[in-house]
């Protein structure tokens, strides 16, 4: 579905008010069955509303299923879920030619859809699976679409996937390959929540009734809501902040900070550009704004680029943080922009 | 009207208000980047300052005093102009006014969107949003006008300078001779102080603002030579100059003066001193009659002195025995008899405190006239010698208070007392204006007579050949040995081209001079007395530019050489 574009400013106000309720609405029904996590929450919502995947990484336990699960539930959208293992085939997601014998008695090949025909696909511990049933995604993630047996099927939008992954477990995983990372709009840390969140989390799930999230948006509110978020404004100079921050996090670029330039292979793709200008319209809406800001791009930068650096050796064995390069480049972007001189 | 129409005729109107919203925040920042780079141009320039300043004053080098705040004055000039030609776009200024109050862009956004010829619906909500912004926020708040944080290190580097300008400099950096000189200077200060204080008073008295002005700078110099803030070179220029103005403003009053007022005062010394003789000798007279003979032989004594006294002083001391014989014998002197010494004295240019009393003494008298309270025998013998007194400044330029002692006279004649106490005190205020010019004029030469004392030392009396020797310690019949004057030269000279204020590329004739003079013996001029003048005419000379560059070094040089045979004569 695509929306009108939006040509007057009573027309931006309006769609701007309606974006917030619904964002609030989703945020308050997550909220009920999520405790804490707000950084986690509303960057799953960016991602959402930008129409774009998540992979999320923390330990487990700490709700990064429920949390995808719940989404779902509040979005009234269809949802499938794909433990991934070893043992997986690409054919296991994206689905099979069966026979099937015709009451005619005929007998005839038939597409049998995989989990991957819905609208949020949960994959959970994705990196458990083979590259070659990783890859099985790509497709998918990038085009919206499955290839089988030469024929492609589109898929229905909004097509999300939220996959997660343990950062502890390395034995018996596969690492994500660059290609499918890059796929990722955002990567969001799950952290370990504080003793009042723990309390909290206590108290809901071992009670006589479980929480459960309403439906606040359906499929149709989503897509127009995303056409909405890409009409937002973005003047030039805080386009160019994403670029030279996209710029910076490559080691041959002049303002790459030092330690990019000790410690980063590769750095982000244009996809990461692209990430941070999606999502910092997103924010600023849902900030009431209907311009893209700087502020909105640096609260971006973490979950839109962290993923898109590739460390070399040197990097891998002194355990760099990707987040404390990103936040150096930041600076010197930031420090570059024209000041006036008092 | 629909909203949207409201929008369209806001969006219209946009442009114009976000450029007057952003021209006010853009003064603000013109403002705060004066107040910057004047503060750290001011850092700069006092420290540099400070330290140069610093090193001309351990050399010795003069400087204009006040050439550092000069060139402060200018630095502040400058940032003013720098900071309202600084290129401030529009889009900084937004962006810079979205960072400082946290608008997300809102302002920097809508400058770009408002040139859009057709912007759509999003880009027209930022426009009209950071509007609104834009007419809440004040420019302050964005860009508050403060002191940046260099403003301490600014502060200290003024600090320095004015230190290093006004404090003197310790005696530890200071050679022999110069803590030697600051010594003498301070000596010499302590002398002047009173004649500047006399003269500050005299200025006062007659109004004259150029006096007063002249006075001021004189004990301001007293005050930095105390305190040691001026070096030899600087303190005997500002004293070459201040005596320059003293002379000027001394001319000015001796100019108020009768021009026949020394004849005057001469015709009125004589006549004090017939007037006492003849005093004396009748009072002498009276006390031989009333037998007291040894008043009479004082009295005969005091007429004697009288007829040989030679100035107006001394028949001050006279009159005042005779005063004191007078009223032991109780007789009446009719006029004082010092009154006439006095305004001799006064005429003369002499002590100024003698003749005001003197002229108090004829006021009150005329005031006694007015009252009536004198016998018509007092009144007729002072008639007289008020007509005599009329009689002898009738030829000098205070005619006009002879005329009015005339009328005086003529007037105690005819029993008129109060018109003739009327006249004599006219008379009596023409004469106390006149008192004070001469104040002035007597302050002034004092003064500068003290500062000539005071720079005579840069050049004279230290150098003599005998040693260290003061001027009034040097005899009058000093061996040609402490003597010197100039010897014609019998060098042609040379032709040679140097750089001079009047034709600065064209010839000048030169002579090379070196060691001792030859013929000191022909010569009756004492050293100490030509020095001084010969330095200061050729430091006057070299101030003026007069003296090429080229040869300043020469003119130094010989003067220096002199000093070092003065030191040497002292070890």
């Amino acid at each position: 579905m695509s929306e009108a574009a939006i040509t007057t400013e009573e027309q931006a106000r309006q769609q701007g008010d309606r974006f917030r309720q619904l964002v609030e609405g989703l945020k308050a029904e997550v909220g009920r069955v999520i405790v804490g996590m707000e950084d986690v929450v509303e960057n799953t919502l960016i991602a959402l509303l930008s129409n774009g995947h998540v992979l999320l990484e923390g330990v487990p336990g700490l709700g990064k299923t429920l949390l995808v699960r719940t989404l779902s539930e509040a979005l009234d959208l269809k949802f499938a879920r794909i433990q991934f293992t070893p043992d997986l085939m690409p054919a296991d997601i994206t689905g099979t030619m069966v026979l099937w014998e015709k009451p005619t008695g005929e007998r005839e090949f038939e597409f049998q859809p995989g989990p991957v025909f819905a609208n949020v696909v949960l994959a959970d511990e994705i990196n458990r699976a083979t590259p070659k049933t990783q890859s099985a995604l790509l497709e998918a993630m990038q085009e919206h679409s499955v290839t089988v047996s030469g024929t492609s099927r589109q898929l229905d939008e909004p097509f999300l996937v939220f996959a997660t992954q343990n950062p502890i477990e390395m034995e018996g995983t596969y690492p994500l390959p660059e290609a499918q990372l890059d796929r990722f709009l955002f990567k969001v840390t799950v952290n370990y929540p504080s003793l009042a969140e723990l309390h909290e989390i206590v108290n809901r799930t071992t009670g006589h009734e479980i929480p459960h999230a309403r439906k606040a948006a359906n499929k149709e509110e989503i897509l127009a809501l995303g056409e909405v978020a890409r009409q937002v404004a973005v003047a030039e100079h805080v386009q160019d902040f994403a670029l030279r921050l996209v710029l910076a996090t490559h080691p041959e670029d002049e303002q790459a900070p030092d330690s990019v330039k000790q410690f980063v292979r590769y750095g982000s793709s244009p996809r990461g550009g692209q990430a941070l200008i999606l999502s910092g319209k997103v924010r600023a809406l849902m900030d009431q704004r209907f311009n893209v800001s700087v502020d909105d791009l640096r609260a971006s930068a973490l979950p839109a680029l962290r993923h898109r650096l590739l460390l070399n050796f040197e990097g891998r064995a002194e355990g760099v943080n990707p987040d404390d390069l990103i936040q150096e480049a930041v600076g010197r972007v930031a420090r570059s922009q024209e000041d006036v001189p008092v | 009207m629909t909203a949207e129409a409201t929008a369209v005729i806001n969006l219209r109107a946009a442009p114009r208000r976000l450029r007057r919203g952003l021209r006010s925040l853009r003064l603000r920042v013109r403002l705060q980047l004066a107040i910057g780079l004047a503060i750290g141009g001011a850092a700069v320039v006092s420290l540099l300052a400070a330290l140069v300043v610093l090193g001309l004053r351990l050399r010795g080098v003069w400087y204009p005093v006040l050439l550092p705040e000069i060139a402060l004055g200018a630095v502040a000039i400058l940032s003013l102009a720098a900071a309202f030609i600084w290129p401030l776009p529009d889009r900084m200024i937004a962006a810079n006014a979205d960072r400082r109050l946290g608008l997300r862009d809102r302002i920097g956004s809508a400058v770009q969107f408002v040139r859009d010829e057709s912007p759509s619906g999003m880009e027209q909500a930022t426009i009209l949003d950071a509007l609104r912004h834009l007419g809440l926020l004040r420019p302050g708040e964005a860009f508050p006008l403060g002191m940046p944080g260099r403003a301490k290190i600014a502060g200290l580097c003024l600090a320095a300078l004015l230190l290093v300008q006004f404090l003197p400099i310790p005696a530890l950096l200071l050679s022999k001779q110069e803590r030697e000189e600051k010594a003498e200077l301070q000596e010499h200060a302590a002398r002047i102080e009173p004649l500047a204080k006399e003269l500050e008073q005299a200025a006062l008295k007659t109004d004259d603002e150029e006096a007063q002005e002249v006075a001021r700078e004189l004990r301001k110099l007293v005050q930095q030579l105390r305190r040691g803030q001026l070096d030899k070179k600087r303190a005997l220029l500002a004293m070459a100059e201040l005596e320059e103005k003293l002379e000027r403003v001394e001319r000015r009053a001796e100019q108020a003066r009768p021009k026949t007022a020394h004849e005057a005062a001469e015709k009125l010394r004589r006549a004090a001193q017939e007037s006492l003789a003849s005093k004396a000798r009748e009072l002498a007279r009276q006390a031989r009659q009333q037998g007291d003979q040894r008043a009479a032989r004082q009295l005969e004594h005091i007429a004697q002195q009288a007829d040989k006294a030679p100035d107006a002083s001394e028949l001050q001391d006279l009159a005042e025995q005779l005063n004191e014989k007078a009223a032991e014998l109780g007789a009446s002197l009719g006029l004082p008899p010092e009154v006439l010494s006095a305004l001799s004295e006064f005429f003369g240019g002499g002590e100024l405190e003698l003749s005001e009393e003197a002229l108090r003494e004829l006021e009150q008298m005329s005031q006694e006239v007015a009252q009536g309270s004198l016998g018509a025998e007092d009144l007729e013998l002072l008639a007289m010698e008020i007509e005599q007194l009329s009689e002898l400044l009738s030829d000098t330029e205070l005619a006009e208070m002879a005329e009015l002692l005339k009328q005086a006279a003529e007037c105690m004649r005819a029993g008129d007392a109060r018109r003739a106490g009327e006249c004599l005190g006219e008379a009596l205020g023409l004469c106390q204006g006149r008192l004070g010019q001469l104040g002035l004029a007597g302050a002034c030469r004092a003064g500068r007579l003290g500062l000539a004392q005071a720079r005579r030392f840069g050049y004279g009396s230290r150098y003599g050949r005998g040693g260290p020797m003061k001027q009034d310690q040097i005899p009058p019949n000093a061996p040609p040995s402490m003597l010197f004057a100039p010897r014609q030269s019998d060098n042609p000279g040379d032709l040679a081209r140097v750089r001079a204020q009047i034709n600065p590329q064209g010839p000048m004739l030169t002579t090379t001079e070196k060691g001792a003079p030859t013929k000191v013996t022909q010569s009756r001029v004492p050293y100490y007395e030509v020095i001084g003048e010969y330095s200061k005419a050729a430091e006057d000379a070299m101030s003026r530019e007069e003296v090429p560059p080229a040869y300043r070094g020469t003119v130094r040089a010989y003067f220096r050489a002199l000093q070092s045979d003065e030191a040497a004569a002292e070890e």
